[in-house]
């Protein structure tokens, strides 16, 4: 029961189905209700029939009486007890005239009170069922006609089976007809709040496009407003992303006009000067590397946040690729009394850019062999291993150095981010290096991670996602 | 005649240039838009383009294809750095190479002289009794002489680093030339991490002398280390190829 919408259906639904139970009930117990009035109104129908029907059967017998005696009365009694199954009795003036049978208490006090009345009398009892009617015989004698009827009468009609009649189709279609209006009504309104989840995720995860897109289905609930705040909540954070990396563009690209001016008057000076001034030109010219590699760092970044726009991927093979960034930095390192080795290469194709994923590789090796200890070897490993069904290509960059502390670990691929007391300031590099690399790592679907190493130093980890080729 | 065109839109830096590249024996013209830069660069005056992609105005590149549409002068561009695009739609519409921006001066020095060097041997410079030397591999014939390539007897239109790139070819026909080997000898330069101009040239070289030799792949790339130029099967065994 996690999802909004099966949630909805299902408590709609169970409330449909409850409030149709209880009215059923409340429509079959309930005195003044639906079911026991129309139990009523057949009572009611049923007795006047039967009354008709007895004062027919009374009339009869009275003139039986009068025109062939009692023995005919009986006779005819007897023969509508057979055919019918009524039992008949006809009184006059408080006795029964002709009758030999045992007249049952209850019969007698009815056909008194009737003859009392001058009415219908019911009897108490529905089983068998007493009636008790004034008649006139043929001569305007008064008789009285009782009789005793088997049954309740309306039974065979009763309501609860007209009730009960059909009741699992009945049930069937009130479930279908209530369980799709609930499937529409908790669709209509979880659908904007999928929308809304889906435009949410898109925007964590980087892309400022999303929008959820409800201003334009006319919709005007609080939900759709809350749609269209997002929306407009995303277009702000886009626009101010967007500010700050065209302010960042801008000011990089303006930053070099003045560098590549100062490039060339460092040389005129050098052309106009003696030996003497070569050290503080040499110090001027490195600084002036310095700010541009940074400059450019800066560039790549702000290109690696956009997304990188316009790039075409093509099948890059990291083993060489690795080769190749482990030479030129072996060939740095060896100044310096350190080395770069591969210790393990694979031929392993990733679909990417060269140059970005080689930049991301050199950045972390570039740091491994700065912080490695003298006399010692930065080592990297390129394997490729199944995990979740996919393969991956993973390249490990492992240092001789003194490792970084736990709680900085997280905080590596930062931009700017330098280890306080582990690291020394005065280290060169702009800062920048691992942010590039995680960035282009990102770029192509990897992970990158740092972990202290079990035998000191620090291990970066490179997970890249190979797909098939071709 | 060692006149260059700078086309740039920093008035500052051109001045800074022109002061620079004097004492290197330079004479420079400065253009700082690009209809005007376009307009200089065919009039035949200069023996060489230094031209910068961002340009107010027409771009770089439309100034590179103006260029490209009636002269064969060699071009150098300046590029912003790290726009890897930029340099490769740059080198295919027939720049002879790029330099990033800001660059070191002394640098732009080596790349001028390395596209001069490549250019010296040109017919209308006559630098000595230079050897006129024809190489054919294959359905390829090219004159060093004349600096003229044919393929199958029609004239085919290079570049001066297509010319040197397929001289570099038809001399190792046969046999792998690694990058580096082809950028220095080539392009006159130490090769970078990343400098993919040598592999831009070698897919246009293709795209002009078709892609295949018959059957076999004409400039086949072995992975990690260069090229491999295909030598017709006739010519397998005579090991240089014929004169």
């Amino acid at each position: 029961m996690r999802s909004l919408f099966v949630k909805i259906f299902l408590w709609f639904w169970l409330a449909i189905m409850l409030s149709g139970v209880v009215l059923f009930l409340l429509a079959v117990t309930t005195r003044s209700g639906p079911v026991a009035e129309h139990r009523h109104r057949l009572f009611e129908q049923r007795r006047q029939l039967t009354g008709q029907t007895l004062a027919l059967y009374g009339q009869a017998a009275a003139e039986m009486l009068e025109r062939n005696g009692p023995a005919a009365l009986d006779a005819f009694s007897a023969r509508v007890e057979r055919s019918e199954g009524i039992r008949t009795f006809l009184f006059s003036e408080h006795e029964e005239p002709g009758s030999r049978r045992k007249t049952p208490p209850a019969v007698r006090e009815l056909a008194e009170r009737a003859a009392a009345s001058g009415k219908t009398q019911i009897g108490p009892r529905r089983d068998p069922f007493l009636l008790a009617q004034p008649v006139l015989g043929p001569e305007g004698r008064r008789y009285i006609i009782v009789g005793e009827f088997p049954g309740r009468p309306g039974r065979p009609f009763g309501p609860i089976d007209r009730f009960t009649r059909d009741l699992g189709t009945r049930t069937l279609v009130t479930l279908l007809v209530s369980g799709f209006v609930c499937y529409g009504l908790a669709w209509h309104l979880t659908a904007p709040v999928r929308k809304l989840r889906n435009a949410t995720q898109q925007l964590a995860g980087g892309d400022l496009t999303a929008r959820v897109g409800l201003g334009d289905s006319g919709r005007r609930d609080e939900i759709a407003d809350l749609g269209r705040d997002f929306d407009g909540m995303a277009e702000r954070i886009q626009g101010l992303l967007d500010n700050q990396q065209q302010l960042l563009r801008d000011i990089s690209h303006e930053l070099r006009s003045p560098l590549a001016r100062l490039n060339v008057a460092l040389e005129l000076a050098r052309q106009k000067s003696g030996p003497e001034a070569s050290a503080p030109l040499n110090r001027i010219e490195r600084e002036t590397e310095r700010l541009n590699e940074l400059i450019g760092q800066l560039l790549t970044i702000t290109k690696l946040d956009r997304g990188a726009g316009r790039w075409e991927k093509e099948p890059v093979d990291l083993g060489s690729l690795v080769q190749e960034v482990a030479r030129d930095a072996d060939y740095e390192a060896k100044n310096r009394g350190r080395a770069v080795t591969v210790v393990r290469s694979e031929h392993v194709l990733v679909p990417g850019s060269r140059e970005m994923l080689g930049r991301a590789i050199e950045n972390v090796v570039r740091n491994a062999a700065h912080y490695t200890a003298e006399e010692s070897a930065v080592e990297i490993t390129l394997t490729s291993r199944q995990d979740r069904g996919e393969r991956h290509a993973v390249i490990t960059v492992r240092d001789h150095g003194r490792g970084v502390p736990e709680s900085a670990l997280p905080h590596l691929f930062r931009p700017f981010y330098r280890v306080a007391d582990a690291r020394d300031r005065e280290t060169g590099g702009t800062g920048l290096g691992l942010a590039i690399s995680e960035r282009a790592v990102k770029l192509h679907g990897g992970r990158i991670t740092a972990a202290n190493a079990a035998g000191g130093g620090l291990e970066i980890e490179i997970t890249l996602p190979v797909r098939k080729q071709g | 005649m060692n006149r260059l065109l700078v086309i740039d839109d920093d008035i500052e830096l051109c001045e800074l240039l022109t002061d620079y590249l004097a004492p290197e024996g330079f004479q420079v013209e400065t253009a700082h838009e690009g209809e005007q830069g376009a307009k200089r660069a065919l009039s035949g005056e200069h023996a060489l383009v230094v031209l910068d992609v961002m340009l107010p105005g027409i771009s770089g590149f439309d100034v590179l294809r103006r260029i490209r549409a009636g002269s064969g002068i060699p071009v150098l561009m300046l590029t912003a750095r790290g726009d890897d695009v930029d340099r490769i739609v740059g080198l295919e519409m027939g720049a002879d190479d790029y330099l990033p921006k800001p660059f070191n001066p002394r640098e732009l020095v080596a790349r001028i002289r390395a596209i001069q060097r490549r250019a010296e041997s040109k017919p209308e410079e006559p630098a000595g009794p230079i050897p006129h030397e024809r190489l054919v591999v294959g359905d390829i014939e090219l004159d060093t002489g004349t600096r003229g390539v044919s393929r199958g007897g029609r004239a085919v239109e290079l570049t001066s680093v297509e010319f040197s790139l397929l001289e570099a070819f038809l001399r190792t026909a046969g046999s792998v030339v690694t990058r580096e080997e082809l950028v220095k000898k080539v392009l006159g330069r130490r090769l970078s991490p990343y400098d993919r101009s040598i592999d831009v040239h070698v897919s246009s070289l293709r795209r002009k002398l078709g892609h295949h030799v018959g059957k076999t792949e004409r400039i086949r790339t072995v992975r990690g280390i260069g090229y491999l130029y295909a030598l017709p099967p006739q010519q397998a065994g005579k090991g240089t190829p014929g004169r």
